[in-house]
């Protein structure tokens, strides 16, 4: 049996887990190649108008895997942590799938930690019994695949980025003593490497290094979300919040760029407050970069390179802050 | 404490006899106008949708009336209407307008705990009280709700055009002022006996169009060009999936009235279309598309604020729901867009093309095609 895992939304959050829970299990992995034109053309085609960047390259990515592959991987992610959700269009996501490309062949299982942290597994579990009747198969390879997923966080926490440990060809190792900029946004778009016009690797080669709220804990991120009003019920966001606060105190940042896809809804309100709170408690510099299905990559990079001579150049230049002229 | 809260169809007239009954002093918003829309839009967040926007300039508007505490309902998602309030909260703080929030948050175990949250409101008052005010409240919303759905008939059939409305709008004047429970129902009365002296045309062939979507931009006429008066118009009986008064019964007194709303029944019909609840009204526009076409409905229209994401996921599977139940779906995007123009030819095509389909196969034979 061969099982597809498209590349796109909780790919970047999960990969890890699903390859080693399905390769235990004895059933082969097949991904699809990393996001280019070809992909979000076949994305737009499909998805609904409305929907946002992410969507229609995952819808793309389907579209792409869809008669490779026996069946198709697209869980419903409905809560990752207690009391959270992720985001509407992943709790519809296997349905907008079979009915709107007509992809009959779909494993899907309900994954919800709403009530108990648990209950994520306990759903793994449930589902690895429709793929193998061995009970203690399944949870070997639950297990196996849990610590692997494990390792995964621990070296994201290092300062690595997803797409370093799964996409990287060559061993890249972050170093944090560059100048360090707070990427904040979805891992799925901030590691898609077409989607963001390779922004992480654009910063890079400028000399600069990110970190991003994947580099932080869930629970110190829950704590700095504290500060807001009301606890967020979108764990990404609290993990953007919460992250980039926490990234802020803890890290001698240059500046936060944000990077939100077109259309996203929680964002819209989300980054509305993260950029008040930082602007409050930190003075931070920060640059706002909205990503949507254009590829006129100038403006990103116009706009980049103004901000990285903002934050970094004027420094080594022994600049202040004041004005040149007038 | 002078007490405001946003603006959503009739929901004002329940809200507002609610908290008088309770001894608070009710600022409302100005109708929604252009001027809210422009406020809100100007200091909202760019890509947030509708309804927040109009609450924000709601509120502006209000706080120039003198309100100073803010009166709404919260959620836990995943819908943005939850957060809502605590966005809306800073927004206005950083343009140096201060108010209170007061937040129902939805009572997620049982009626007792919203009664005590409102009792934080209410002060000294008895719980007798506050029940009796929530009564009354709900009351009057469902006042406004029975009439609603006698309106749409008349309107589609009178003879002379705006009688219905003339009706509609005494009615609401009237329960607006109505005090006790008395004069609710005595509104009542004098409503259908107004509408049933409207001359009507029982003959006239009369669509049946049910409209689906998300809450605000059902409810708010604002936000849909009134889309319930201009289709009655036409000659079409406009019927919504969801009534305020249902709404209230499900999600704020948790279903204490049994059988009151088909809020059940709707959600039941939209697996395997939609197996999971995905906040908002995904659910209950799935399902209604499905329970509409059982009630016998013509055709369906799905009206969604931009970037409403429960109705996006809707929206993505309801060409496959519309071509199982054989029920044509025309889905409307609102957005601060104010060309009317756009919207009505839809409108008028998408009517054309039922009473069309409703004529069936004979009727195309003796089709003539002008131009």
């Amino acid at each position: 049996m061969k099982v597809g895992i498209p590349r796109g939304l909780y790919f970047y959050d999960y990969y890890p887990f699903w390859e080693t829970f399905f390769q235990e299990l004895g059933v082969e992995v097949v991904t699809s190649k990393p996001t280019d034109k070809e992909i979000l053309n076949l994305g737009v085609e499909a998805a609904v108008d409305d929907a946002c960047l992410p969507v229609k390259v995952f819808f793309g990515h389907v579209r792409f895997l869809k008669d490779q592959v026996d069946y198709l991987f697209i869980p419903r992610y409905v809560s990752e942590y207690r009391r959270t959700y992720i985001c509407p269009k992943f709790l519809g996501l296997p349905e907008m799938i079979i009915f709107r490309l007509k992809a009959p062949k779909v494993l899907s299982h309900d994954l919800t930690a709403y009530q108990k942290g648990a209950d994520f597994y306990r759903g793994v579990y449930v589902f690895g019994k429709k793929i193998t009747p061995n009970g203690m198969k399944v949870m070997r390879a639950t297990y196996t695949a849990w610590k692997k997923q494990k390792a995964y966080l621990q070296k994201k926490y290092l300062g690595y980025q997803p797409q370093d440990l799964i996409d990287g060809k060559q061993e890249y190792v972050p170093d944090l003593k560059k100048p360090l900029f707070a990427v904040v946004g979805h891992a799925y778009n901030i590691n898609d490497r077409y989607a963001s016009m390779d922004l992480i690797k654009k910063i890079r080669r400028f000399g600069g290094e990110v970190l991003t709220p994947d580099n932080v804990p869930f629970a110190e991120a829950v704590k700095k979300a504290g500060l807001l009003p009301k606890k967020p019920f979108w764990s990404f966001a609290i993990k953007n919040f919460g992250g980039s606060i926490y990234l802020a105190e803890n890290y001698p940042l240059k500046g936060v760029i944000n990077l939100n896809s077109f259309g996203c809804g929680p964002d819209s309100i989300i980054t509305e407050l993260t950029e008040r709170y930082l602007k409050r408690k930190f003075s931070l510099p920060f640059l706002n970069l909205t990503i949507d299905e254009h590829t006129g990559e100038a403006g990103l990079v116009t706009r980049l390179e103004a901000f990285w001579d903002m934050t970094v150049e004027r420094s080594f230049a022994g600049e202040s802050n004041l004005p040149a002229h007038g | 404490m002078k007490v405001t809260y946003p603006h959503m169809g009739n929901m004002a007239i329940g809200v507002k006899a609610m908290l008088e009954e309770l001894g608070l002093e009710v600022v409302l918003p100005p109708p929604i106008t252009k001027k809210t829309l422009t406020l809100g839009t100007k200091y909202g967040p760019e890509f947030a949708c509708l309804p927040l926007k109009l609450n924000l300039g709601n509120f502006i508007e209000a706080y120039e009336l003198g309100a100073d505490t803010i009166l709404m309902a919260g959620g836990t998602g995943p819908c943005r209407f939850g957060y809502y309030a605590y966005v809306e909260q800073e927004i206005l703080r950083d343009l140096g307008i201060n108010y209170d929030l007061l937040v129902l948050e939805p009572p997620e175990r049982n009626i007792m705990e919203f009664i005590a949250k409102l009792k934080k409101i209410t002060g000294n008052k008895s719980i007798f009280q506050v029940i009796k005010a929530i009564k009354k409240g709900f009351l009057k919303i469902k006042a406004a709700d029975e009439i609603e759905k006698k309106v749409v008939f008349f309107r589609a059939r009178e003879i002379t055009k705006g009688a219905t409305d003339r009706v509609w709008q005494e009615f609401l004047q009237n329960l607006n002022r109505a005090r006790e429970e008395k004069e609710i129902e005595e509104a009542v009365n004098q409503a259908v006996v107004g509408l049933a002296r409207i001359p009507v045309d029982l003959t006239r062939e009369v669509l049946k169009i049910g409209v689906v979507g998300e809450i605000f931009t059902l409810l708010e006429p604002f936000t849909n060009f009134n889309i319930e008066r201009y289709l009655g118009s036409l000659g079409v009986e406009v019927h919504r999936t969801i009534y305020l008064s249902e709404w209230v019964n499900d999600h704020l007194f948790l279903g204490f009235f049994k059988n009151y709303s088909r809020h059940k029944e709707i959600v039941k019909e939209a697996p395997p279309f939609l197996c999971h609840f995905i906040g908002g009204h995904g659910r209950e526009t799935v399902g209604g598309v499905r329970y509409l076409k059982k009630q016998g409905f013509d055709g369906v229209i799905q009206l969604l604020p931009f970037t409403c994401m429960p109705e996006i996921v809707a929206q993505a599977v309801l060409p496959a729901v519309s071509e199982v139940a054989g029920i044509p779906v025309l889905s409307l995007v609102v957005d601060e867009h104010t060309g009317e123009a756009g919207f009505i030819t839809r409108l008028e095509a998408f009517c054309d093309l039922l009473s069309f389909r409703k004529k069936g196969g004979n009727y195309g034979k003796r089709r003539i095609f002008g131009g």
